[in-house]
């Protein structure tokens, strides 16, 4: 057992207090010569044994009480056993290697492997070796070996890793397993320490009490001379109406000012090319245009020529280039009619299909529709669906469909809610007035789609007016577009899995009053399917050391031809490549495009005395900065002990309260005898 | 005007403790007792003269000295000292139980006084007086007489006695009851720390014998109160025998025992129509004197 605060173990000693009061103000027994004896022949001598045994126990109690209030405030604790056992008393020498991308560039790698092995070998006899290599987040080897030329062996083996550099992560988690090594020893820490690696203001665990940290820098003195080029995303989406593709590249110059050619590059053609001039380590902005005339996938790259790159693969920026014809819409017609204003389905088709250059098919359904043709769906004056079309509508939004719901005046709310609201972003309270006429106010004018609506001169939403204005309830995780005058939502949106769903709290035909028959009707209701329709099959952007799942029976071919198949079961597979990744699962191709992180190109770094400084323990009680406020810096014991306030010192307090309740009526019990 | 001299605080139990001759604090009791009557009521008219007194209206004119009327030509009554037939006993318990006293007297000491207070009293009342002394069994016994040595001799008798031995009331008492041959009034001094039904039997023997009988039980304040709080180590003062217990774990167990004992003797007495009176050693001596008076005039 340990104490946090061991100086108040000394109080224990008070528990004797208890005992001398004991013996000091023990009643004496007084002796009386009695006449009346034949009245106390039921007493026994045993009365007075057992009083005298419940004085004992109430003195021990009182002892008790003192040393558990002095052991609760010594704060004991125990250590974690596991990690005793694995401490050894032997000293460590632990090699801390820097294995992230930045390390490939010049002979920075051999340099630090060198370091490392001048290390091991300057350590004394009897050392254990410990060798951590470390890149990002969460990426750290750690190998524990008894001899210097095991350690040497390990340390000849290491290769740098394309990932980037997560140094404060990997010094912290080192920090950690060093606590159980309570020996001591030394601690290299062998990279380029790049400053932007080191900027970030976060707070890691002191160094271990016994432990020496020695930085060892590599490449300290060189300077990049190169440059490395970026795009805005890497996955790019348009459509048959928007063929001209945009693309937005920066490129950053590390080194004198001069000139480079930036091509734009798809299915190895080349659609443009343009001259950048970078200035001296600086950055040039430029953006990229071509147009595609066919539909499909496209990998594609950005380029840069004339210039070389910092790192191996910085002068290429991949990505996925993807077109459709047009956007597939099933449309839900919840009151279907020959006669166009009774149809609950007529407007919103027609507004989706106006124009020759529509990208939008819109199509109306009785019944829920085969989804797998169809990339947003509009629930049109629908009341209620089909637990099965629920279920299917619900994957279908969750696999990156789109979903447009548009409730009736006529909707039951516990039918809507009970199929529907599953689904939608909200469910439904109740109608007050079906022919209340009611305006609508933009909520958040910075909203794509309101600046899709109104942006240009496109539409205007004033003296626009619906009638059959629900009110709406668990709305509180969705974002509300538009507002109805009175402050209720009109148009709020909420994401569902990897796609979007919108709710109109009225209707889109003629019950909701004359509004299908406004100029801002027909943007209205493209700007939801666009905004739907743009986050259809939407993918994040990787980068080198993101994972992706490859499911069961789908394989994943990487820009190197290396394919891995998972055949029993999903695996996940680490993106160690720059390049265009192919997932192929079943019909279904996917392609990722991955790229290097560019801040690995920044090879501005820090001096090993810099970081010596930082992580050497800080003046006790000097106060600092933290991203959360100032702090009182604690010894390194200190904060040890803090981490370990998982204590018994609070179950030894909390024994107080039943101790002192069960000594009150014990010594009112003895006081009676 | 002169201070009229207070009346001596002759009934102070502790005064009474201090003063160790019998006799004289028989007297001092006695006789400060009788101060404090405002009319004697024992100057009878008996045939031993005792002195003249004034003639007041509604005296019986029989007793008007008529040569002292021939001589003085004033009427004055001729009193004489009563002189009765009454045998008076005082049996004291002298058991080893009567040694105990939490103040600064024993109930034996406290009786001793009361015998030879009520010895005094009786003998100037021309009561013939007797003593008897018991523990287990009868120590002495001194029968009636009305000479004047005898008051002596039974203050001597009872100065010399010390309590010890067990309380045995059977036994001496029936014994007592067969020595006491002339009816008369019997006075029982104990604590009556005994078996019950030896008591019982015993008072019943006396009061066969056609004896008024007033038993005086003569208990200490502690026994009465058992005010012991602490760890205590009795020793019963008749068999030696050794107790430690707590006392205040003790009391509610012995005063429940105690006063069923007490509500025994009552009952018993009741039963038997003799008075009982109980004596706390610290109460005054002359409660013991009324009560004597009272039986005596009941009796004579």
């Amino acid at each position: 057992m340990n104490w946090l605060n061991p100086g108040l173990v000394w109080f224990a000693v008070l528990a004797a207090v208890p005992v001398l009061l004991h013996f000091l103000l023990r009643e004496r027994v007084q002796k009386v010569a009695f006449g009346a004896m034949r009245f106390l022949r039921k007493q026994t001598n045993q009365l007075l044994t057992r009083k005298r045994w419940l004085e004992w126990l109430l003195t021990a109690m009182r002892a008790l009480a003192v040393l558990i209030l002095a052991f609760a405030f010594a704060r004991p604790f125990f250590a974690d056993p596991q990690a005793q056992a694995a401490s050894g008393t032997r000293p460590a020498t632990v090699v801390v290697l820097d294995v992230s991308r930045s390390m490939s560039f010049g002979s920075r790698f051999k340099d630090a492997q060198a370091k490392a092995e001048e290390a091991v070998k300057s350590a004394g006899p009897g050392r254990l070796f410990r060798v951590v290599t470390f890149s990002d987040t969460g990426r750290m080897q750690v190998n524990d070996v008894d001899s210097a030329g095991e350690a040497l062996g390990l340390i000849g083996k290491l290769a740098p890793t394309p990932y980037a550099t997560d140094l404060l992560e990997g010094l912290d988690r080192v920090f950690a397993g060093l606590a159980s090594q309570s020996a001591g020893g030394d601690v290299y820490l062998i990279s380029d320490l790049p400053a932007a690696a080191l900027a970030a203001n976060r707070e890691i665990r002191p160094l271990p009490k016994g432990f020496r940290l020695h930085v060892e820098a590599v490449g300290g003195g060189e300077k990049a001379d190169g440059a490395v080029v970026t795009g805005g995303s890497n996955t790019l989406e348009t459509h048959a109406e928007e063929r001209n593709v945009q693309l937005a590249v920066r490129v950053a110059n590390y080194g004198p000012a001069r000139d480079a050619t930036v091509k734009l590059i798809v299915k190895d053609q080349a659609l443009d090319m343009r001259k950048a001039a970078l200035p001296a380590d600086g950055e040039a902005a430029l953006t990229l245009t071509g147009t595609l005339n066919q539909v499909g996938e496209y990998p594609g790259e950005v380029k840069l020529e004339g210039v070389k790159p910092v790192l191996n693969g910085d002068d290429t920026f991949h990505f996925v280039l993807r077109v459709v014809q047009n956007i597939r819409v099933a449309v839900l017609n919840g009151a279907p009619s020959a006669d166009s204003t009774r149809d609950a389905a007529y407007y919103a088709v027609e507004a989706l299909n106006a124009g020759e250059n529509s990208p939008y098919r819109a199509k109306a359904y009785d019944r829920l529709p085969d989804l797998r043709e169809t990339d947003v769906v509009v629930l049109s004056g629908a009341h209620k669906l089909d637990a099965a079309d629920v279920k299917r509508l619900d994957a279908f939004v969750k696999e990156g469909g789109g979903l447009l719901v548009a409730v009736a005046p006529e909707s039951s709310p516990e039918a809507f809610n009970a199929s529907i609201g599953e689904v939608a972003p909200a469910r439904l309270r109740l109608l007050k007035d079906p022919n209340a006429s009611i305006f609508l106010v933009a909520s958040d004018l910075k909203h794509p789609w309101v600046r899709g609506v109104t942006g240009n001169n496109r539409g205007d939403l004033t003296g626009v007016h619906v009638r059959g204005a629900w009110e709406l309830k668990d709305s509180q995780e969705a974002s509300v577009i538009l507002r109805f005058d009175d402050g209720r939502p009109a148009l709020i949106e909420k994401p569902r899995g990897k796609g979007a769903t919108l709710m109109f709290a009225a209707c889109l035909d003629r019950r909701a009053g004359d509004f299908p028959l406004r100029a801002i009707y027909v943007p209205f209701v493209r700007e939801c399917l666009h905004l739907l329709s743009q986050r259809a099959g939407a993918s994040g952007s990787l980068g080198l050391g993101d994972a992706v799942a490859v499911n069961a029976g789908a394989a994943l071919t990487s820009p190197a031809g290396k394919e891995v198949a998972a055949k029993g079961e999903p695996v996940e597979v680490t993106l160690d490549e720059s390049g265009i990744y192919r997932l192929q699962d079943g019909a279904h191709t996917m392609l990722y495009a991955v790229n290097g992180a560019p801040s690995e190109a920044d090879l501005t770094s820090v001096s090993a005395e810099d970081v010596e400084r930082r992580f050497s323990p800080a003046a006790e009680g000097s106060i600092r900065q933290t991203e959360h406020g100032y702090e009182r810096v604690l010894a390194p014991e200190e904060r040890l002990k803090n981490e370990q306030r998982g204590n018994i010192g609070w179950w030894l307090l909390a024994a107080i309260l039943p101790l002192t309740i069960a000594e009150l009526l014990l010594a009112r019990y003895v006081g009676k005898t | 005007m002169a201070k009229q001299p207070e009346k001596p605080d002759v009934l102070d139990t502790a005064t009474l403790a201090r003063m160790s001759n019998l006799q004289l604090l028989a007297k001092t009791v006695v006789e400060g007792f009788i101060l404090g009557l405002h009319k004697s009521p024992f100057r009878g008219f008996s045939v031993e003269f005792a002195e003249y007194r004034p003639y007041v209206p509604g005296d019986d004119i029989k007793h008007i000295d008529w040569k002292v009327y021939a001589k003085s030509d004033k009427h004055y009554l001729k009193l004489f000292e009563e002189e009765t037939n009454l045998a008076s006993h005082v049996i004291l318990d002298a058991s080893g139980s009567m040694a105990y006293g939490s103040g600064e007297i024993t109930k034996f000491q406290y009786a001793a006084r009361m015998a030879a207070c009520l010895a005094y009293f009786m003998m100037g009342q021309r009561d013939a007086t007797g003593l008897v002394v018991f523990d287990t069994e009868i120590r002495e016994i001194l029968p009636p007489r009305l000479r004047p040595t005898h008051l002596q001799h039974i203050i001597n008798v009872v100065q010399s006695c010390e309590p010890g031995g067990e309380t045995d009331l059977a036994q001496p008492l029936h014994a007592a009851a067969e020595s006491i041959k002339k009816r008369g009034l019997v006075v029982v001094i104990s604590d009556l720390l005994g078996e019950i039904d030896a008591l019982k039997g015993a008072l019943q023997h006396l009061k066969f014998g056609g004896h008024d009988v007033i038993v005086f039980q003569v208990l200490d304040p502690h026994e009465l109160e058992f005010p012991f709080d602490n760890l205590v180590e009795f020793t019963d003062l008749e068999t030696g025998q050794r107790l430690r217990t707590s006392g205040r774990a003790a009391r509610e167990e012995y005063l429940k025992e105690f006063n069923a004992h007490q509500e025994a003797v009552r009952e018993t007495c009741g039963d038997l129509k003799i008075d009982h009176v109980v004596y706390d050693t610290r109460q005054p001596l002359d409660m013991a004197l009324a009560e004597y008076l009272y039986r005596r005039g009941r009796a004579g």
